[in-house]
């Protein structure tokens, strides 16, 4: 545990200093879509039966966990860059596992998100989003929106260790914008066209962003907890499925 | 206590490479032990099977008593290890670089922060300590590198090619280190391309072809062992000669500083026909001088003079041993 808070320190440290990619972007690009895609489609509320108004409050959820998928791939190119450098042989001669990089990689994930969805959470509840019960639901949203991250970026990882390129994963980056608009994130599902819905159904971002609204503004339907139990249900089984590649790959990667 | 014993040492890696092809020496501890090759000789890996960090498919390796495939763990406490490309993060400075490693290693806090600031100071870094190594000169990286692998006070340290890419003045100071290093009781095994390094700072080197061992000796034993004498010609003539060339047509010829060296090893018979053939062509006003040849002639004539060798680099290494020459095969002059 010692490692892992050493090295989760080594990577704060590294990404305050070069804050681009970790830290802005996940503040920038949400904040453009929530301040104009939410005035362009602002009368979307006004369709009969929008679940939710004004039409930012309906888009923040997703927002907040899109400033997670911002920046993925920055921890996985990273530590493959730690494995091509040597940096994980200088880890290997100290007494310390090399799964604990690995791990500290994962926890910046996690970290790296919190202030980004903390701005994103103020500039929403001033266009008009709110958290109900906020001192409960504000630190289970951004819990829930790191392990989003984690598991988002999962995928960058098993890229990333798959191909053994550090620039893998920046390919990858425009998946973000494909979960988003094929899913509720933009609009609720009766005002998809039927193919989209068929997506949107079978798209686990669906069930996340539908998990945040039920602590914001409430759920969409069904109750709170059956949809916050969906949301947390596939943020567990991404992470553990993505994990199950990750970790055996990593291995053979870093021994021998 | 032996430092190092290395015995058949074989690396085949998955791709079928063959890294290393029974790769047998030993290292007293107190000495500095030099590998020296071209690049792809084997260095690399065998100064990774020996920390621990690549399995050997072949063979056994025991350092400081320890064997490299089942006490890994123990043996990763007691050793240092600086790599051929710094391994160093450009956004952190270097007091951060090697706190990191006394944290991982778990050393009291106030033991750490003395550490780390005698380091510095022993590596001329102090005024540097606290800056980013982005702006670390290469040399000023390489010494952070080293520092790092002192951080635990290994009694045994690995530089692989700790002096590539460096200007002299860094190099100096490096090789100043590694001397105090030993000096203070510990071992050094250090890879290197450079010859005049391995004749500078190790008490013995083994020279690495091809994925086996030619020889090993102390640098003088290797110019004094290894066959003949080197017939220097200075300056050289101006206008070939060219009963001389038919002469020489079977040495190795190397033209260096205004001087004709003319490599003599088996072929000594021949030197009073050549002193005779320059007497008749008017040589004079030349020195004339025999020497032992350079550490360079020697890995030349151990491991050819191709700039890049691989398939006659192991023919190479299989035909030398001491007392024989491979310079008829090597091709003349160069």
């Amino acid at each position: 545990m010692n490692g892992t808070w050493l090295l989760l320190r080594r990577n704060l440290r590294e990404g305050a200093r070069s804050p681009v990619i970790a830290f802005f972007f996940p503040v920038v690009f949400p904040l453009f879509l929530i301040t104009l895609v939410a005035s362009s489609y602002e009368r979307m509320a006004f369709i009969p039966g929008f679940p939710v108004h004004p039409y930012a409050a309906y888009m923040a959820p997703g927002m907040l966990l899109f400033a997670g998928m911002m920046g993925s791939g920055y921890s996985a190119t990273a530590l493959i860059l730690d494995v091509q450098t040597g940096f994980i042989d200088r880890l290997r001669l100290q007494p310390v596992t090399p799964m604990s990089l690995l791990l500290s990689r994962l926890l910046f994930d996690a970290v790296r998100v919190v202030p980004a969805v903390a701005v994103v959470l103020g500039v929403s509840v001033l266009l008009g989003g709110r958290v109900s019960n906020p001192v409960v639901n504000v630190p289970l949203l951004i819990l829930l929106c790191s392990l989003w991250s984690v598991a988002y970026g999962g995928i960058f990882y098993v890229v990333a260790l798959r191909s053994a390129s550090p620039q893998a994963p920046l390919a990858m980056a425009p998946l973000s914008v494909l979960l988003l608009f094929a899913s509720t994130a933009a609009s609720p599902m009766f005002l998809l066209p039927a193919w989209l819905q068929g997506i949107a159904r079978w798209n686990p971002f669906t069930y996340v962003i539908e998990g945040i609204r039920a602590l914001m503004t409430g759920p969409v339907d069904g109750s709170v907890t059956a949809a916050l139990g969906k949301g947390v249900l596939v943020l567990v089984v991404l992470t553990a499925l993505s994990q199950l590649v990750i970790v055996p790959s990593f291995s053979r990667l870093v021994d021998d | 206590m032996t430092g190092i014993e290395v015995d058949e040492l074989g690396k085949v890696y998955p791709d079928g490479t063959t890294a290393l092809a029974g790769v047998s020496f030993q290292v007293p501890e107190g000495q500095i032990f030099g590998l020296l090759g071209r690049n792809g000789a084997g260095k690399t890996t065998t100064v990774r099977i020996l920390t621990t960090l690549t399995r050997l498919t072949s063979g056994r390796a025991r350092v400081l008593g320890r064997d490299v495939d089942r006490e890994r763990e123990q043996l990763r406490q007691e050793i240092g290890l600086s790599l051929q490309q710094a391994a160093l993060d450009q956004l952190s400075t270097g007091r951060e670089h090697l706190d990191l490693i006394a944290g991982l290693r778990r050393m009291p806090s106030r033991a750490a922060r003395e550490r780390t600031a005698e380091l510095l100071a022993v590596f001329g870094l102090d005024s540097m300590a606290d800056k980013l190594v982005a702006t670390y000169t290469v040399g000023m990286q390489r010494r952070l590198d080293t520092a790092m692998a002192l951080v635990g006070r290994p009694r045994l340290l690995f530089l692989d090619e700790p002096t590539t890419g460096l200007d002299p003045q860094s190099r100096r100071a490096l090789w100043q280190i590694v001397r105090q290093f030993r000096q203070d009781g510990g071992t050094v095994l250090l890879t290197t391309q450079y010859l005049d390094e391995a004749d500078e700072l190790c008490d013995r080197l083994a020279i690495m072809d091809g994925g086996r061992i030619a020889v090993v000796d102390t640098p003088a034993g290797l110019k004094r062992g290894l066959g003949g004498k080197v017939l220097v010609i200075r300056p050289a003539p101006a206008e070939p000669i060219e009963a001389l060339d038919r002469l020489l047509a079977e040495h190795t010829v190397r033209r260096e500083g205004g001087a004709l060296h003319i490599d003599l090893t088996g072929h000594e018979e021949q030197l009073p026909d050549m002193l005779a053939t320059l007497r008749v062509h008017g040589v004079s006003g030349c020195d004339l001088s025999l020497t032992d040849p350079t550490l360079e002639e020697v890995f030349v004539r151990l491991t050819g003079d191709g700039a890049e060798t691989s398939g006659r680099g192991a023919e190479a290494a299989g035909v030398a041993a001491i007392g024989r020459t491979i310079v008829s095969h090597a091709g003349g002059r160069r």
